[in-house]
């Protein structure tokens, strides 16, 4: 005969097995979701287009997918350092635009050389990071306003400079970053691919990716830990003006001029991108890969609105409801685990 | 208790928040190996005490002496350089990363990949050291050394905040209420620790009003009332009825005698 004392102790750890158990499964199907969740998305977004247009789904298409997410992914890779650590980078579009204004006003307007034009490029583009990082650094200012007022700036500075003009006339070899082929892949893929496993590196084995995790996760306990948190957010925002140079290197190239408006509309894509990817805009946690599925995804689905011949007007409502269903799941996904982690607790 | 040195001696020390006299002049001495327990109502000056120690605030008048030596503490930094860390309640950890990154968090190993230019981190031997670290402690039950801080229970938590500041040569470890948010066998965790901590010949200087625990702990209680240092007891030497009486009362019925 068991006591009494026993039966209760027995059925105490019954209990604690059959919550532990929930729980297992809770965090298995989470994990899945978690991991996979983003590239399920980008599957059923192409196998939902492929059906409505049979004709959707070839390889120049998707080709012409990954060449279209080039510029975003790179964008989006930048924005993603900036949303893991507790920031926002909402003036990348626009930046981009500049660059790209200033590397025309360098190579076509005066004659300089396109290699040292690539290299304004870039320095544009962290320019601007530097300043957006100094400024929500030093000056304590919220990243969203500084971002918000650097999309003006930008547009503006990238309009004045060329007065409101498309600049024409890239040498012809530049046409090779944007159009031309390596063994048969796209250039801008190659880029893409290099762009990634580096960004990838830095976001796992540097400082730089570590404590752009740590200040999104705790910035107060980043501080306490010693670590200069100031600089490394003026380096977070300044490695993704760094991205943003590259990517309007790629798309000056695909559209063979410098436009001083094409960017705009560029920062809603990278943020949905981010988003999608598993990153959550309240900081700490996101990756490279799955900032590139969300790019593709965005690039996908701006693709499948043309194949469908939905107006442009109708694709900016599509894409803004896009980026709020995206920051709603980031929210279900918050909640989510706050409900794991108080299971957990027991 | 061994005679020796005092790790740290407070004389005289004063220090006002405007007109509000947080600390009326506090003597107090600790030791090496000890736990040494201050208790006191709310507002009787044990956090600026300990704000003053961590270098938080800096001191109106008195003097702080490191092995014999007048200091002054006037950056968390410089408490860090004098082997003085303090264990807070939250805000110690960073909740996204794992146990190892936290233990490192702002002091991570790195090996050199090419020389004089290129520096990874060591996962494997912050792993390892992390592991020895928390064996050495006695944290056991942690599953995974890869698990997010956030599935960590509210004491295992706390272990791997205390983990990470013994791992960097600590020799005074102010816990200030480490036990207020946790549960009985976490609670029980965290003082085992602090008995462990002051056997490594630490200064363990420990802030709680929980009687049993405080008792239990400590080697010396130090009670505090309005800015003051009522008395200190040896905590064989004393009851909880005691203590609470010169918390209360702010008088020390010995020192009448």
């Amino acid at each position: 005969m068991r006591s009494e004392k026993e039966l209760a102790e027995a059925e105490i750890a019954a209990i604690g097995k059959s919550k532990r158990v929930l729980v297992a499964y809770q965090e298995r199907w989470w994990w899945v979701f978690n991991r996979f969740g983003p590239a399920i998305m980008l599957l059923a977004v192409i196998a939902g287009m492929s059906i409505a247009h049979p004709e959707f789904l070839t390889v120049p298409n998707l080709l012409t997918i990954g060449l279209q997410a080039a510029v975003r992914a790179m964008l989006a890779i930048g924005v993603l350092l900036v949303v893991i650590s507790g920031g926002i980078d909402l003036s990348v579009g626009t930046s981009m635009s500049l660059s790209m204004v200033t590397m025309g006003m360098y190579v076509i307007n005066g004659h300089g050389s396109l290699y040292v034009g690539m290299l304004i490029a870039m320095a544009t583009g962290i320019l601007v990071g530097l300043v957006n990082g100094t400024l929500i650094a030093f000056l304590q200012l919220p990243p969203f306003i500084v971002t918000l007022g650097m999309l003006g700036i930008a547009q503006g500075l990238a309009l004045t400079l060329s007065n409101g003009f498309s600049m024409y006339g890239f040498p012809k070899e530049f046409g090779f970053v944007g159009g031309g082929q390596l063994l048969g892949i796209p250039v801008p893929i190659i880029i893409l691919a290099v762009v990634a496993l580096v960004a990838s590196f830095i976001a796992r084995e540097t400082k730089l990716g570590r404590y752009a995790y740590a200040v999104g996760g705790s910035e107060e306990a980043a501080r306490r830990a010693g670590i200069p948190v100031r600089g490394f957010k003026v380096a977070i925002y300044a490695f993704c003006g760094c991205l943003v140079g590259m990517a309007s290197i790629v798309l000056a190239s695909r559209i063979n001029s410098a436009h001083p408006g094409v960017g705009l509309g560029y920062e809603l894509d990278a943020i949905a991108a981010v988003v999608i990817g598993g990153a959550s805009l309240a900081g700490g946690r996101g990756n490279v890969s799955g900032a590139i599925i969300g790019a593709l995804m965005m690039a996908a689905i701006r693709f499948g609105l043309n194949v469908m011949a939905v107006t442009p007007f109708i694709q900016q409502i599509v894409i803004g409801a896009i980026l709020i269903i995206a920051v709603y799941l980031d929210r279900l996904r918050i909640l989510q685990e706050r409900k794991l982690d108080k299971l957990r607790a027991r | 208790m061994v005679i020796m040195n005092p790790v740290i001696e407070i004389k005289g020390v004063k220090k006002s928040f405007g007109a509000v006299a947080a600390l009326k002049g506090v003597d107090l001495e600790f030791y090496l190996g000890e736990v040494l327990a201050i208790v006191g109502d709310n507002g009787a000056g044990k956090s600026t005490l300990i704000k003053v120690l961590s270098g938080v605030c800096d001191i109106d008048e008195g003097n702080i002496l490191i092995d014999g030596h007048v200091v002054s503490i006037k950056s968390p930094k410089d408490a860090k350089r004098f082997g003085i860390e303090t264990i807070y309640q939250d805000l110690a950890l960073c909740d996204n990363l794992d146990i190892p990154s936290n233990v490192f968090l702002g002091r991570e190993l790195t090996k050199t990949i090419i020389p004089g230019l290129f520096k990874v981190f060591d996962h494997k031997s912050m792993r390892q050291r992390t592991r020895a670290l928390l064996d050495d402690l006695r944290i056991g039950s942690l599953e995974s050394m890869t698990s997010q801080v956030h599935n960590l229970s509210g004491g295992q938590r706390q272990s791997v905040a205390i983990a990470k500041t013994v791992c960097f040569d600590a020799r005074i470890i102010i816990m200030d209420e480490p036990t207020a948010a946790l549960g009985v066998t976490q609670t029980r965790q965290v003082l085992d620790l602090a008995r462990r901590l002051s056997e490594r010949g630490c200064c363990v200087i420990y802030i709680s009003h929980i009687m049993r625990d405080v008792l239990e702990t400590a080697d010396r209680i130090a009670v505090m009332k309005a800015g003051r240092v009522v008395g200190v007891r040896q905590s064989t030497e004393t009851d909880s009825d005691e203590l609470i009486f010169m918390m209360i009362s702010g008088e020390d019925r010995k020192s009448r005698h």
